[in-house]
Formats: structure tokens, C-alpha cells, sequence
């Protein structure tokens, strides 16, 4: 018992061992990354949808992710891509609700207050699916082009599709190869955060 | 270019160590090697802390959000702090289990 324990645990620590270097030392978790992020040729749509990312810090102000999400979908309203702008993002524990402050950073840049809709219900993917989903329906909207990080894109997409809703997928970035070891550790836990929500939704039939 | 330095760095402290292992503590070739797998199953059982610390914390999350009306994030999963507590976790474990029982 103690032996084969042993023997198993070596071999679990030198593959782990070998994976942080390939991980740290290589461009394979950006090239995973790559792999998993969902981009789409855009053409006009009916409505920019801006999913929720991270939220609101504690002093009020969009985390990165929510930050390059919303200035994404600003720039494409821009770009006379949709004539609605869909904010979603609910209220952080210091009581800032995500959708509201996105809002105002979208006002201030120039998008007319009239061509924005806030969501602030939604806490999930699906949530958001759901209920923006909804929403858009009841204004006959079918086609989307849909903001969200690369490697959640697949995911986020695959929910609006499943609602019927044609999606264009425009992610915020793609990743560069190069980079710091340490970025690359970063991005391959984001990346193994979201095959662990593509198996769930999968397995719950989200998507 | 930061990666490759980094490389070297570790390198180079890594033979440093060694030649001090070999000359002024006067180290054999052997023990490195039974040194080498020791550190290999330290590794292992924290892996495997990781991955229970996962398991059970998506099943806890999932059972409050399913259970009660407050909603945790599956996100509180993606913290870097999880691999550094993991890691204690799995070299206390191991350590402890390594040790021969008394009497």
C-alpha cells in the first residue's frame, strides 16, 4: 500500500512537475486559449450583448475584466454595429451595481443614453442568457453580437444560440504567444476554470 | 526573454547547490536521487490536495446555490492562494505520513 502510494504520487508529482514548465515555459496555455476562443467575422446585428465580468471593485470602480469588456462593446456600438447596447452586470457586496456603472462609462464615451439597456439580475452565464435573452426577445431581436473574454466565448455563445438567437461572436482579445511565465500560469487557470463550466453546463444541459 | 532568464537563474543556484552539496557537505549522487523522487511525492500530495480542495469546493458551492437563496460564485475556485494552501497542505500530509509510528 505504502510503496504503490509512493510510487503513484512520484509519478503524479513529476508529470505536475513537467506540466508547470510546459506551462510556464511554453505558449501552450495561450495556444489552449486560442483553441477555445470563439471569433466570429462581424457584420451588423440588432444588439451588442455585454456580459457581466467581474464585477465592481471595492472602491467603485469596473475590474480589469469588466473594464476591457465594456470599452469592447462601446467601441463596436462605435462602429454602427447595433443600434442597442446591452450592459449586464449585477450589484457587488459593496452595494455598486455593475450594469449601472457600465452605463455611465458607456454615456460618458459618447453612446446615447436612449440606445442602452441595463441588466442587473443575472449572476451566471445562463442567468444572463435567460434573462436578456427574454428581454430581447420581447423587442424581436435575433441577432447578437455577443462580448465576452476569449476563453469563455465558446460558452457564452453556445447559451444564447440554444435560446434561438443568432450570435456573432466578438471576444475581447486574442492572446499574444509571448509573455511572462506567470501570465501564462494565470491564463491556464482561467483556462481550466472554463472547461470545468463547459463540462457543468454540458452535464446540465445549458448548452 | 523573462522565461529564459528565469531558466538560467534556476539553473545556475540549482548548480551551485549541487557542487555545494558535493563538496563542502559532502553529498552522494544516490541520495540526489532519492532526493529528487522524495521531492516528486511531496509534489504529488499536494496535486492531490489541489484537486480535492476543487472537487469539494465546486460541490460545496453548488450545494448552497441549489440549497439556499445565497449565491456563491463558482469563481471563488479561481484564486492563486488556493495552489499555495494546497501545497502546505500536501507537504504536512506527506511528511506526517512518510513518518514511521512510534513504538
Amino acid at each position: 500500500m505504502s510503496v504503490a502510494t509512493s510510487l503513484a504520487l512520484r509519478v503524479l508529482g513529476a508529470a505536475a512537475t513537467v506540466a508547470f514548465l510546459m506551462v510556464g515555459f511554453t505558449p501552450l496555455p495561450q495556444a489552449l486559449t486560442r483553441w477555445m476562443t470563439r471569433v466570429d467575422p462581424l457584420r451588423p446585428a440588432e444588439a451588442i450583448v455585454v456580459l457581466a465580468g467581474a464585477g465592481v471593485r471595492g472602491d467603485g470602480e469596473l475590474t480589469d475584466v469588466s473594464l476591457r469588456r465594456t470599452i469592447h462593446g462601446i467601441q463596436l456600438y462605435h462602429r454602427n454595429l447595433a443600434p442597442l447596447l446591452v450592459l449586464s452586470g449585477p450589484v457587488s457586496q459593496a452595494g455598486y451595481v455593475e450594469a449601472e456603472v457600465r452605463r455611465a462609462l458607456a454615456t460618458a464615451c459618447g453612446v446615447a443614453p436612449t440606445a442602452i439597456l441595463t441588466v442587473s439580475r443575472g449572476r451566471t452565464t445562463w442567468d444572463e442568457g435567460m434573462i436578456i435573452g427574454d428581454l430581447l426577445r420581447q423587442r424581436a431581436i435575433g441577432r447578437i453580437v455577443l462580448v465576452a473574454d476569449g476563453e469563455g466565448m465558446g460558452r457564452a455563445a453556445a447559451v444564447f444560440a440554444k435560446r434561438g438567437f443568432d450570435v456573432i461572436a466578438a471576444p475581447t482579445e486574442t492572446p499574444s504567444l509571448d509573455g511572462p511565465p506567470e501570465g501564462r500560469l494565470d491564463e491556464l487557470r482561467r483556462v481550466a476554470m472554463e472547461l470545468l463550466a463547459w463540462l457543468y453546463y454540458r452535464a446540465s444541459g445549458y448548452i | 526573454m523573462s522565461q529564459l532568464f528565469l531558466l538560467g537563474l534556476a539553473v545556475a543556484t540549482s548548480l551551485i547547490a549541487y557542487l555545494v552539496g558535493r563538496g563542502a557537505l559532502g553529498l552522494s549522487l544516490p541520495t540526489l536521487a532519492s532526493a529528487v523522487a522524495r521531492a516528486f511525492e511531496l509534489i504529488g500530495m499536494s496535486m492531490l490536495f489541489l484537486a480535492i480542495n476543487v472537487a469539494v469546493g465546486l460541490f460545496l458551492i453548488l450545494a448552497v446555490r441549489t440549497l439556499t437563496p445565497v449565491f456563491l460564485s463558482v469563481y471563488l475556485l479561481n484564486d492563486t492562494s488556493l495552489v499555495g494552501i494546497s501545497l502546505v497542505q500536501g507537504l504536512v500530509f506527506e511528511t506526517w505520513r512518510a513518518r514511521p509510528p512510534r513504538s
